[in-house]
């Protein structure tokens, strides 16, 4: 059957060029996977996500490969049967016992890593109040005296007093409060975690920390960043400096150099974000200020060029209309700068 | 011998049929409403579930082609959008609160109406009552007000479409307390109390089938039909069923408790102290944990609701057009069964991050990758099934043989997902998004395409055409994995789920270009699909006539006439005397030997231990 022998080297060819694909893709792109995390427990974390990696790859290339040899080997033929192979208990015992046997070595890791993360935050931790609202994220520091003051829910008002701080209570008068979050590197800081309205969740991608922010209770998440804001900023810019070509890839992306265009007028500074068309008022797109269009009118063909690099705090859990710019800065600091920045703030109890 | 340990448990003989004989001879002038509209015959009630899960299919489909737009073009006018959707996409850019919509209804759509209820619907229907044997189901009239609770729920989901402030958008989950109040955000008012009343007749629809395909396989099936001389296909949808009775009652309480916090005042699921837009609302004493517990109680059995029947589907797709016995049968019902009774006790796996206690995260991460296990069998009794095979390429099979292929990818990545400590940074990012899509999404899909494929000419007397359906497989498992499998390299860099645009972070808009391609490949998979659909209702009226048994398969709906009557079997319903996979059996001249054929007529092949 002319038919058979077609099908069934289509599927070995599609089948062969899929596993080809999936690794070319890999290394292409080899800063898709998986970036590195930025905290000491997300190193464990993404350790169990390589050995989870290593165990499974096998698998699957095993287990394509086999899907995709059997078809290409047994198409029909109408002058053979098949084998009449109903069954092994040998070989069904082996396939349960082995993946039983990974598989509790994984748990095993994975509970083991799961219960270190989740242990009391060390004493010493510096504790930041979160609180989570459409859509914005209010923070909390608790100052010297290390006690926060009460907040009642009566009290909130996003304008004026989001957290609903009680100054009634005294605890508060030294209380802190910013809209982006500042932490020292190396120390461990310990999140808590609320929510107003509905429920949010403190993501911070690239210290591996999620934990929703839930009405009526509240969660915490602890962690130790290990690298500042600066230096993984210089890490980023070295790691994907490079000449490139303008095309649509460049958005959000820092010139390194000055482009200027025919009559000397400048289109991207050094240092300066690659941006898209901004929208006037009517909402139109205003092409003069998209500077890869600038760049390839002025027939610039590849600029030096490299990744911004920002550590962020984002909302994971679908929260209303903004959840998908429900965002907050977060920078870490040295101790040092991280001292400063404390003792530059000034509590909200003197503004009233 | 295995069998003479198990006939004696099922020793369910064929007088409940023979009284069915004499009532069908009278019902042979039907008027065209009670034949095709009130029809009582499963065989019609199949197609009826059908038709409905294709349109539902089609809205499904196109709710997603509209998110990928606003995905691959961020901020892009399209006219024709713009004129499709009005207020909703002022200027051809869909506005949030639709693209939220959109992200809910696509998800209930498909999940709901076109997985479980289409899916189960339309196969359970058809197939049990002719593969085990009996003239019609336990109870016609529960099975036919099931198709209307189901046509009457989905009318009220489309419904939903047409209010004001828009259709439900707080995800298919709902989690309260954004689904519970209205001034949260606008889809929580009429159009997440149109989502409830009809997911309430969804489940209403569901039990009422669930308990009547499970009374069925229990109580009617012909003589000679032991539990283990069922088809897998049988075996799988009867589990589901199981699965799907306990599960959805769950769901229902919760939708009802959800009813009352928004209209009645209570509060089950709404804490003290709310402060929505700086309102103080004055509920007391609520957890919106506990609508999680709810929800996943039935939200993880569900993707086991949806996956199992294609499953059995495929075993049995694959060893008829494989000419070869399924491998290890007993091993595949057990592991059907394991799945099924671990997918109860891993549904806090969706909640590791919700902020529950993390030692209950613990139990749940050693249930959930458990579920692995079962899971290898079966791939690998697939694999082995299809070892020194005879593989004849119908469009059904390759859709079996992409079934694996898609099983295999995104059940792997479930290991990845079921550690909790891994999930802290793959929760609700594109990571999950590809999981689920692989595994659940398409990977259903394909047992419901190879199962239209294959059983088509059972249903309409007509065999689809060859040339198309291979096209159509080949363009849709392309365009697939074009789409889910970059999914898992922005899931790695955690871009999360349900965002409306990726251009508000430096670290989620290095996807721009990546995004674009999704995008691309998901229109030409859905464009793909109009071959399927020109397909089916081409070959209805147009197709080559079906021949009696066209993929020579061993189960019993084969025995019957080409052209279906009511009740099946015109004569007496055969008796069956063997497994269903003796396939290329040595010693037979064909390659096959059908259930209801004796041994006493197969001298030659007949072997020790014979099933």
């Amino acid at each position: 059957m002319k038919n058979s022998r077609l099908n069934a080297t289509l599927f070995f060819v599609a089948g062969i060029a899929f596993l080809i694909l999936v690794f070319y893709a890999h290394f292409q792109n080899p800063q898709w996977y998986l970036p590195a995390a930025t905290s000491v427990h997300g190193l464990v974390t993404d350790h169990l996500f390589d050995i989870t990696m290593w165990i499974t790859l096998p698998v699957f290339v095993i287990t394509q490969g086999l899907l995709f040899l059997f078809v290409f080997l047994y198409p029909h033929r109408d002058d053979k049967k098949a084998d009449y192979y109903p069954n092994n208990h040998k070989l069904e015992l082996i396939w349960t016992i082995v993946p039983a046997i990974v598989l509790t070595w994984l748990i095993v890791q994975g509970l083991q890593t799961w219960a270190n993360i989740k242990s009391p935050a060390p004493a010493d931790a510096e504790v930041i109040e979160v609180t989570a609202e459409q859509f914005a994220w209010n923070f909390r520091w608790s100052g010297k005296d290390g006690k926060f003051g009460r907040n009642k829910p009566e009290l909130m008002k996003a304008s004026t007093n989001p957290i609903g701080i009680d100054f009634d209570d005294s605890l508060s008068h030294d209380d802190i409060t910013s809209k982006e979050i500042f932490i020292p590197v190396g120390k461990t800081v310990l999140f808590n975690i609320q929510a107003k309205d509905v429920i949010h969740s403190f993501y911070l991608p690239h210290f591996r920390v999620k934990m929703d922010a839930v009405p009526g209770m509240r969660t915490n998440f602890w962690m130790n960043p290990t690298m500042t804001s600066a230096d993984k900023k210089e890490d980023v810019k070295r790691t994907t400096k490079g000449l490139k070509e303008v095309d649509e890839r460049l958005y959000g992306q820092v010139s390194d150099e000055t482009y200027k265009d025919a009559n000397g007028n400048v289109i991207v500074e050094k240092g300066g974000i690659i941006k898209r068309a901004e929208r006037d008022q009517n909402g139109n797109l205003v092409k003069s200020t998209d500077v890869v269009l600038r760049l390839s009118k002025a027939g610039i063909k590849k600029i030096m060029a490299y990744h911004d690099f920002n550590y962020v705090l984002a909302c994971a859990e679908l929260c209303g209309l903004g959840h998908y710019k429900m965002r907050a800065a977060i920078t870490v600091v040295t101790q040092q700068e991280y001292d400063k920045w404390m003792s530059e703030q000034t509590p909200d109890f003197e503004y009233q | 011998m295995e069998t003479s340990t198990q006939t004696q448990s099922t020793a369910v003989h064929s007088h409940t049929n023979d009284v069915h004989i004499h009532e069908h001879e009278h019902h042979h002038h039907q008027s065209f409403i009670s034949k095709y509209i009130f029809s009582l015959d499963h065989k019609t009630i199949g197609k009826q579930y059908l038709i409905t899960a294709i349109f539902m299919a089609i809205v499904g489909m196109s709710l997603s082609l509209l998110m990928r737009a606003q995905l691959g073009w961020p901020g892009e006018q399209f006219s024709f959008i713009g004129k499709l959707l009005g207020k909703f996409a002022e200027g051809g850019i869909i506005k949030p609160e639709y693209y939220y919509a959109l992200v809910t209804l696509h998800g209930t759509i498909m999940v709901f109406f076109v997985l479980t209820g289409g899916l189960s619907g339309t196969f359970f229907n058809l197939l049990i009552p002719l593969q085990i044997g009996t003239r019609d189901m336990a109870s016609p009239l529960l099975n036919a007000l099931s198709y209307w609770f189901f046509f009457a729920s989905s009318c009220v989901m489309l419904s939903s479409f047409f209010v004001m402030a828009g259709p439900a958008s707080g995800g298919w989950t709902i989690y309260p307390p954004l689904s519970a109040l209205p001034e949260a955000t606008p889809g929580s008012g009429t159009g997440m109390t149109l989502w409830l009343v009809s997911m309430s007749l969804f489940i209403a629809s569901g039990l009422m089938g669930g308990i009547n395909y499970i009374s069925t396989v229990i109580n009617m099936r012909t003589k000679g039909m032991s539990l283990w001389k069922m088809p897998l296909t049988v075996w799988s949808f009867f589990i589901t069923a199981i699965l799907g009775v306990l599960s959805f009652p769950v769901l229902f309480s919760g939708a009802i408790m959800l009813v009352f916090d928004r209209s009645f005042g209570t509060s089950f699921f709404l804490p003290d102290g709310l402060v929505v837009a700086d309102k103080l609302l004055n509920h007391s004493g609520g957890s919106p944990i506990l609508w999680q517990h709810l929800f996943w109680f039935l939200g993880h059995p569900e993707v086991y609701i949806v996956l199992l029947p294609a499953m059995g589907m495929v075993s049995e797709i694959l060893s008829v057009n494989a000419r070869k016995p399924i491998f290890g049968y007993k091993a595949m019902v057990y592991a059907i069964m394991a799945i099924g009774f671990l997918s109860f006790i891993v549904w806090a796996h969706h909640m590791f991050q919700s902020g529950m206690n993390p030692f209950l995260g613990s139990v749940f991460v050693f249930t959930t990758l458990l579920i692995a296990i079962p899971s290898a069998v079966k791939t690998f009794n697939w694999l082995t099934t299809l070892y020194r095979s005879n593989i004849i390429f119908t469009p059904a099979m390759l859709y079996a043989l992409g079934f694996v292929s898609l099983f295999i990818t995104g059940g792997i990545t479930g290991i990845f997902l079921g550690n909790a400590a891994v999930d802290i940074q793959l929760h609700d990012t594109y990571f999950v998004v590809a999981h689920f899509h692989l595994v659940m999404g398409a990977a259903s899909f394909f047992g419901l395409f190879a199962g239209v494929y294959h059983w088509f000419p059972k249903m309409f007397s007509k065999m689809m055409n060859n040339t198309l359906g291979k096209w159509h497989f080949w363009l849709t498992i392309i365009s697939l994995y074009c789409v889910f499998f970059p999914m898992h390299y922005m899931g790695m860099a955690g871009v999360p789920r349900r965002y409306y645009a990726f251009t508000e972070y430096e670290w989620t808009s290095m996807f721009t270009d990546l995004n674009r391609f999704i995008s691309i490949w998901a229109l030409i998979g859905g464009a793909a699909q109009v071959l399927l659909i020109f397909n089916f209702f081409w070959s209805m009226f147009k197709g080559k006539p079906a021949t009696a048994n066209p993929w020579k398969a061993n189960t019993l709906e084969w025995t019957t006439p080409i052209k279906p009557v009511h009740g099946n079997w015109p004569g007496e319903i055969p008796e069956v005397h063997r497994w269903p996979y003796d396939y290329s059996k040595p010693g037979h001249e064909e390659d096959y030997i059908p259930q209801h054929i004796p041994y006493s007529e197969t001298g030659s092949s007949n072997r020790k231990g014979d099933y």
